[in-house]
């Protein structure tokens, strides 16, 4: 096993461990603070990791991503405020079992069933891998440029509320990654006369201003938090049997279904979560309970979005495809440190494949730690005043971009960037989807190209292979299903008027 | 008038950004599907871009909208961009130190009651940690303070 020779002698050393912790105790640092997202703190450090080598890197922003997952639920439950996107659905029980003075329950079973749900997360993405890698081998250029749309029409069409803006999202978002030198004739592209443009806008920046500034902004602008007076004993965590009972169901349950979404494009942590909560009230023979304190509607959630992360990881490390904005973001990582994840990835960097799978064990046993025994540092966190916290973001943001190059052009450009982010929200747009279309852009222009000379310019034989076909044919299926859906409702609504006689 | 402020104005800046593409995708140098020049997928992004636009726009003009356009407060928005932008400027004339300290003054304003003695003191905080962190151990090559 790879993971014993390899992985755990990668992830076992003073330097890896500390990144490792330093990695999830900020995760959750930012997943118990409401406002700041894994994504924008993943771009904030990124910059801080260039002298690391690249496995530290990896590491450590891994760790970012699932110790938010962990710091999310202990607000949900606390406060009834999510702190991350995927604990919305913890707060509706979990909160509850606050109320009723069962708070510590809740945590000590969240943190339980997050560590189950990661466990098998982690555990599918070491049996998968390989057999997938092996797949992808076969892989030519129109295979490639299929699953990029498949991933990107997915993307859009599930994680947006409405899925032609979230195509839209996606279209401008391959239109930015056209900025810049094209591989093929280097012929520099819409560089606007600045030469700071030939290689692209930083993916950095990009995240930095779409996410960072504009969550800095809007988590100004929202209303001061509810503070939680309580104290969490670490006696009052002890779960009786009924509660042990109840949870061994939907934890695993949940951990299949994160699993699951985990991997497609699109979806992620923050989904699972809800089909968790849809499917085990679905399936309880008590549904009244659900939303009064049920525990199955708090360790189901939290144990699909913990599996969900690290499945996450199987196409982005082996296909270099990322399904979900925070793994576009993650590539974009490994790329700078001159990483091209891909079916050769555990082959060629043995030591960053499964030194990052080894280090997942051990940040989530740190993570129970972290959870547990010093849950009350995070309790009074909660109530830590935010208006000394956002300016030492943004110079942080400041920091982390300009130190990318060095230049204040990226000053500016962050900005701009900021500002158009801004008014995105406004008009209904999600940005997540932009950041996978501008990081995917550039590979599916490549692939495309390659394709379309091998069938000398034929569109059309890109269905004729077999995966290719398969993999566009559901792409175009996923659209016209949204498409027969959207018409409905809008048919719906004009019926609705009609009768109504407005 | 029945129209959708929201999403009108949505369709008309994504299909503004894709005509935009479009257009200046041209300039490059199309080629044919055989042999993609480096204006061809620009070309068609641009294209579905702007008709994407479109599909979100012309619907919109003949309904009603369900959510009012708002953008929010914008004194936080300005807060954090100055103070971004002062960073910028800060770093290039007077160096590290006082340009995160004007960046901390700045962005804090956004909040409301402002209080000075407490931002003051993060602003000092923030500035000597960050060049401690920043320049003293990462090496960044930044300077303290210019032209003192």
């Amino acid at each position: 096993m790879e993971l014993f020779t390899i992985g755990f002698p990668t992830a076992f050393g003073l330097e890896p461990i500390l990144y490792c912790l330093l990695g999830v105790t900020l995760g959750t640092l930012i997943g118990v603070l409401p406002g700041i997202g894994p994504l924008a703190t993943i771009a904030i450090l990124l910059p801080t990791t260039f002298g690391m080598p690249p496995e530290h890197a990896l590491i450590m922003l891994a760790g970012v991503y699932y110790g938010c997952q962990y710091g999310g639920s202990i607000t949900a439950i606390l406060i009834n405020l999510p702190g991350e996107a995927s604990s919305v659905v913890t707060t509706l029980d979990g909160y509850q079992m606050t109320r009723q003075g069962r708070a510590g329950v809740a945590l000590f079973m969240s943190t339980m069933s997050s560590l189950i749900g990661s466990v098998i997360g982690i555990l599918i993405l070491m049996i998968l891998s390989p057999p997938l890698a092996k797949v992808v081998l076969t892989f030519g250029p129109s295979e490639y440029f299929a699953v990029m749309v498949l991933g990107l029409i997915a993307a859009a069409s599930i994680s947006s509320t409405s899925a032609t803006k979230g195509l839209a999202m996606v279209m401008v978002g391959l239109l930015l990654g056209c900025i810049g030198i094209e591989l093929n004739t280097g012929v520099a592209r819409f560089y606007f006369g600045q030469y700071q443009l030939y290689e692209g806008i930083d993916v950095v920046i990009l995240a930095m201003g779409l996410f960072g500034i504009t969550e800095i902004v809007h988590s100004i602008d929202s209303p001061e938090m509810r503070a939680f007076t309580g104290k969490v004993a670490l006696s009052s965590m002890l779960p009786s049997w009924t509660d042990i009972r109840r949870s061994v169901g939907p934890t695993l349950r949940g951990s299949g279904i994160g699993a699951f979404f985990g991997v497609l494009p699109g979806t992620g942590p923050m989904l699972s979560s809800f089909f968790s909560y849809l499917a085990e009230k679905r399936l309880s023979k008590t549904p009244e309970r659900f939303g009064k304190g049920a525990i199955e509607g708090v360790v189901g959630p939290e144990a699909a979005n913990n599996a969900a992360v690290p499945t996450a990881f199987i196409p982005m490390l082996n296909m270099g495809i990322p399904g979900t904005a925070t793994m576009a973001v993650m590539l974009g990582a490994l790329m700078m440190h001159g990483i091209t994840p891909g079916p050769l990835m555990m082959h060629d960097h043995p030591s960053v494949f499964w030194g990052l799978i080894a280090s997942f064990w051990i940040g989530n046993l740190m993570l129970v730690v972290l959870n547990v025994p010093l849950i009350g540092i995070w309790v009074r966190l909660i109530t830590s005043p935010y208006h000394l916290l956002s300016p030492v973001i943004v110079v942080l943001i400041c920091v982390g971009v300009y130190s990318i190059h060095n230049d204040l052009f990226d000053i500016g450009l962050v900005i701009a960037i900021g500002l158009f982010g801004y008014v995105l929200r406004p008009l209904g747009f999600e940005p997540a989807p932009l950041i996978l279309g501008f990081i995917l852009g550039p590979m599916m222009e490549v692939n495309l190209r390659r394709a379309l000379l091998l069938s000398n310019g034929d569109y059309l034989a890109l269905f004729e292979r077999p995966v290719s076909g398969a993999v566009l044919s559901i792409a175009i299926l996923i659209i016209l299903w949204r498409m027969v859906a959207a018409l409905r409702g809008t048919l719906q609504r004009q019926a609705q008027r009609t009768t109504t006689g407005v | 008038m029945n129209i959708d402020l929201r999403d009108v104005c949505a369709g008309v800046l994504v299909a503004a950004i894709g005509l935009f593409f479009f257009i200046g995708a041209f300039r490059y140098g199309i080629g044919d599907a055989r042999e993609m020049g480096p204006g061809y997928f620009p070309m068609i992004l641009g294209a579905g871009t702007t008709l994407m636009g479109v599909v979100i726009m012309v619907p919109a003009l003949w309904r009603q909208g369900q959510v009012r356009l708002s953008f929010g407060a914008l004194r936080p928005l300005a807060a954090v961009l100055l103070a971004v932008a002062a960073f910028g400027i800060g770093l290039r004339w007077l160096g590290l130190v006082p340009a995160i300290f004007a960046t901390v003054l700045i962005s804090a304003l956004g909040h409301r009651p402002y209080r000075l003695a407490p931002t003051a003191l993060l602003a000092v905080c923030t500035a000597v940690a960050a060049w401690l962190l920043f320049v003293v151990g990462l090496g960044l090559p930044m300077v303290a303070f210019r032209g003192l």
